[in-house]
């Protein structure tokens, strides 16, 4: 190595590495190297497109084709007129091919590139525009740098990768997945819109990585979840053992809305109500995971996870390559075999039931169906008939075993239901009773997934599960308490407030953000109506580095893993969807509110995909000495406490069967 | 693959509106008016002249008019994306996000370049009194290449699939023929080996219809065809 060469700064040296520069021209480079290259890169179109990535290619042809050092030096020296302007024709800017009138292989071009220089050598630092991400402040958990601005191990080979892009090419991978994202027609319908807008949905190139042993904690902890919950709706929904112990108040179930009187003393393959859930997760500013809310009815977004791993692998193939992670393709085979087993016939048919193509959702309704190679259908291509469900085909009919609905509860059946229903399928409730078909996830399980049963979930694993809550829950205020509304309504503008029925961000209060005007028109509502709310405190989610158009920047992200219950099996796919905030400073990472999604990565060392996590969770027949259970045997209420709490909940929701 | 017959009906009509659309494409701009009559009067189309045909038939808030086919084409993809391969998919999407050229500029060689637009009457009265009316338009080549690029693709779906969909195909085919006073014989004969596979899945009744078509073509017999059809998909064999 030349002497000069060995007083480059290490940038240099890595730009000469980057370039594959043999050793003898590298001898021959004049100092400082940075007088060869433009001190800044054009990162912008007023260049004509002039980009690190031409840069380096004319650079590269360039130093080849010298064979000498003088003819590196009549190349690369510069043309310096008075203003200090460089007038070089080394590099063409519309085709980065270098300008150099000796050789017969490049063409000449009209134009030249003027670079500014300073008389003095240039700073040496790297001149080419890498991505940058700077921690800004220590107010988040940031998932991929430490507290000490180190970046976490799960990161290392997308740092890695990052390191080699400018902040153009990652905006153009973006731009990139937008247009695919669109060539596949997956949007979603914002129904806020008077329009009822369709959108591509927003997807960031930058993944969420989560270490495999990191995820096996969420797994535990989001498999005991749905296990509690689980036994719970069968519960509710049979003995009432919980209310007995008096763990919640009879109302507070029985007279919810989501409470579904058809379903009671339905036995179900397994008392397995929600076949597919969705548990969203945040991260406080210690990294430590909550649960923000259960998703049991109708849990959406997988689809958004499985393309997103499937553009992100073709847009970034070096990662994959050089990283372990965790596929998630397996999940509609996964999904299948949870619906094959929660049927008691052997090859059941299994329908997709979809309200129809104007729905939000349809395309991942159609996504699934056919991935799992089932029909698609929708209410009118069903009909009820001696207490089963046949679908009409083009070979005649066929009864339906297995539905795995994306309607609502109100929606399904209106012989049971909504009576104005055109999307559901007159008798479906009937044929349900007689356990002719399995419908997944089944009615009813709303009653598990509402926030104003949130704050009992611990207490559910203690309960019907003998066991410690794995994860956390964000400690939460029930309006319906006096003495918790009065805590609410004096710290208002400090609490996050939400509808105990509302979804998809809708309806609620971020205090802290809101206006005096917002405040105030919640304050109304919260005396109004407080059973409908619940309030948490503000968590402060986690941030990841997200691509802006500067580089990348930290938005706030929540993270939902999909688990599928079954009676032999609950299985959590390895990797969830990650929603992000993409506007600064937001926490709302709702699509249908300016959110979009990430794929999310398990990296892992060699281990198998889509685990089973525990075998189902068998009848709690013995309570343990300890457990709330056997708090029934002191405290069971007597039958006219019982029927009273009955004909009070017929009385509230009117609808009996 | 279990094919419910809802999707088989959105297959159907899909195949016989990318045959409409096609045709369209291939007709359009008319510039003859006798040719433009008659073709309206073929297809019952309010229209007396190639200006006012290529109007209508480029009218996006007519059914019968280009966009107004392409519209119900993309709501029938929609109505079967449960089935159809992504790669089809995309396809047709691809073909709805190109744009099918601005509405057509009108050059008059004789009048003034600030006269108005005149009313289908007096343009009906002063088209025999003046020199017609120089029509500048161009359609999309996109949309024809696009078509046949979906047309393509589908010939890699399942075998149902593609029954229905060629059993719309064709349908249409004769449809068109018989309008324009043609005997579509290669259709037909392609007609009854879909029809032979139909039988296979159940489907009666159709034999009898075709053959009462076969021994008079006409509209009548075909429609009578196209009513038992009706019948099956929303009753099932």
């Amino acid at each position: 190595m030349c002497s000069h060469l060995a007083e480059m700064d290490s940038s240099e040296a890595a730009l000469l590495d980057t370039l594959r520069v043999p050793a003898k021209i590298s001898e021959a480079l004049p100092e400082p190297l940075s007088l060869v290259l433009p001190e800044t890169l054009p990162a912008s179109p007023n260049m004509n497109g002039f980009n690190h990535q031409q840069t380096q290619q004319a650079l590269s042809k360039m130093l080849k084709s010298c064979e000498s050092r003088e003819e590196v030096s009549t190349l690369v020296t510069p043309q310096i007129d008075s203003h200090n302007t460089l007038n070089s024709p080394i590099l063409n800017p519309s085709s980065g091919i270098p300008m150099n009138s000796t050789s017969q292989d490049c063409p000449v071009s009209p134009t030249s590139t003027e670079l500014k220089i300073s008389p003095e050598p240039a700073n040496t630092a790297q001149v080419i525009p890498k991505v940058q991400y700077s921690v800004e402040h220590n107010d988040f958990f940031n998932e991929m740098m430490s507290g000490d601005h180190q970046v976490r191990a799960s990161y290392t080979e997308l740092d890695h990768w990052l390191q080699l892009q400018t902040p153009e090419r990652l905006l153009t991978l973006n731009d990139t997945a937008a247009r695919l994202f669109l060539e596949k027609g997956i949007t979603f319908t914002v129904y806020s819109d008077k329009d009822n807008t369709t959108r591509p949905i927003p997807f960031d190139i930058i993944p969420r990585i989560i270490e495999i042993q990191e995820w096996r904690h969420l797994e535990r902890g989001c498999s005991q979840r749905i296990r509690a919950l689980n036994a719970f709706l069968d519960d509710v929904y049979h003995q009432h053992d919980i209310i007995r112990a008096g763990l919640i108040p009879a109302e507070q179930i029985l007279a919810n809305p989501a409470f579904q009187p058809w379903m009671m003393g339905q036995k179900l393959p397994g008392k397995i109500y929600a076949h597919v859930s969705g548990i969203d997760l945040i991260r406080d500013k210690q990294g430590e995971y909550f649960v923000l809310e259960d998703n049991l009815r109708i849990p959406s977004g997988v689809s958004y996870l499985l393309e997103g791993r499937r553009i992100s692998e073709s847009l970034m193939p070096e990662v994959f390559a050089e990283a372990t992670i965790q596929p998630v393709s397996p999940y509609p085979q996964l999904l299948k075999q949870t619906l094959l087993e929660s049927s008691e016939t052997d090859d059941p048919l299994i329908v997709v039931l979809t309200p129809g193509r104007y729905n939000s959702a349809y395309y991942e309704h159609a996504f699934l169906a056919r991935e799992m190679g089932v029909p698609l259908v929708t209410g009118h291509d069903l009909y009820v008939d001696g207490s089963e469900v046949f679908l009409k085909t083009v070979m005649g009919q066929r009864r339906v075993d297995v539905m795995y609905r994306r309607i609502d509860d109100p929606f399904l059946d209106p012989l049971a239901f909504n009576p104005d229903s055109m999307l559901g399928v007159p008798g479906l409730m009937a044929a349900y009773r007689a356990g002719s078909i399995v419908i997944a996830n089944a009615p009813g399980t709303g009653i598990a997934d509402d926030k104003s049963i949130y704050p009992y979930v611990d207490k559910m694993i203690e309960f019907y599960l003998g066991e410690k809550p794995i994860l956390h829950t964000v400690p939460t205020f029930q309006c319906r308490n006096t003495s918790e509304l009065s805590y609410v309504l004096a710290n208002l503008d400090q609490l996050v407030v939400k509808e105990t029925q509302g979804s998809g961000g809708y309806g609620m209060l971020v205090g802290p953000k809101a206006s005096r005007a917002e405040l105030e028109e919640f304050r109304r509502k919260l005396q109004q109506n407080p059973a409908a709310y619940i309030a948490q405190p503000t968590i402060s989610l986690s941030v990841c580095p997200t691509c802006v158009e500067e580089g990348l920047a930290s938005r706030h992200i929540d993270l939902r893993p999909f688990i599928l219950s079954s009676p032999r099996e609950v299985r959590m796919l390895p990797g969830g969807l990650t929603r992000v905030a993409l506007e600064k400073g937001s926490l709302v990472v709702n699509s249908s509110q300016g959110g979009g999604v990430k794929d999310t990565w398990i990296i892992t060392a060699k281990e198998g995909v889509g685990l089973a996590l525990d075998s189902a969770p068998e009848p709690i027949s013995d309570p343990l000495p300890d457990s709330p259970l056997a708090l029934l045997e002191k405290n069971a209420p007597s039958a006219s406490e019982l029927s009273a709490v009955h004909g009070d909940t017929a009385h509230k929701t009117g609808e009996l069967p | 693959m279990i094919l419910v017959l809802s999707t088989a009906q959105s297959l159907y009509w899909l195949g016989r509106i990318a045959v409409r659309i096609d045709n369209l494409c291939h007709l359009l701009p008319f510039e003859d008016d006798e040719a433009a009559r008659s073709y309206a009067h073929a297809f019952a189309l309010p229209a007396w002249s190639a200006d006012t045909l290529n109007q209508l038939l480029l009218d996006p808030d007519q059914t019968v008019s280009l966009p107004g086919n392409l519209q119900h084409l993309f709501e029938n993809v929609q109505q079967v994306r449960g089935v159809i391969l992504e790669q089809t998919y995309q396809a047709f999407n691809a073909l709805q996000q190109t744009d099918i050229e601005p509405e057509p500029a009108f050059i008059d060689r004789k009048r003034s370049a600030n006269q108005t637009v005149s009313s289908p009457a007096e343009d009906l009265i002063s088209a025999q009194a003046e020199a017609p009316r120089e029509l500048s338009l161009q359609l999309n080549p996109d949309i024809r290449l696009r078509l046949a690029q979906c047309m393509d693709v589908m010939r890699e779906e399942d075998d149902r699939v593609q029954l229905f969909w060629k059993l719309g195909q064709i349908i249409e085919s004769v449809d068109i023929a018989l309008r324009v006073q043609s005997t579509p014989l290669t259709a037909i004969q392609g007609l009854a080996g879909i029809l032979d596979e139909l039988e296979a899945l159940g489907w009666r009744g159709l034999d009898a219809a075709f053959h009462h078509f076969q021994q008079r073509p006409g509209l009548t017999g075909l429609y009578q065809l196209c009513d038992l059809l009706d019948e099956l998909f929303e009753d099932g064999p």
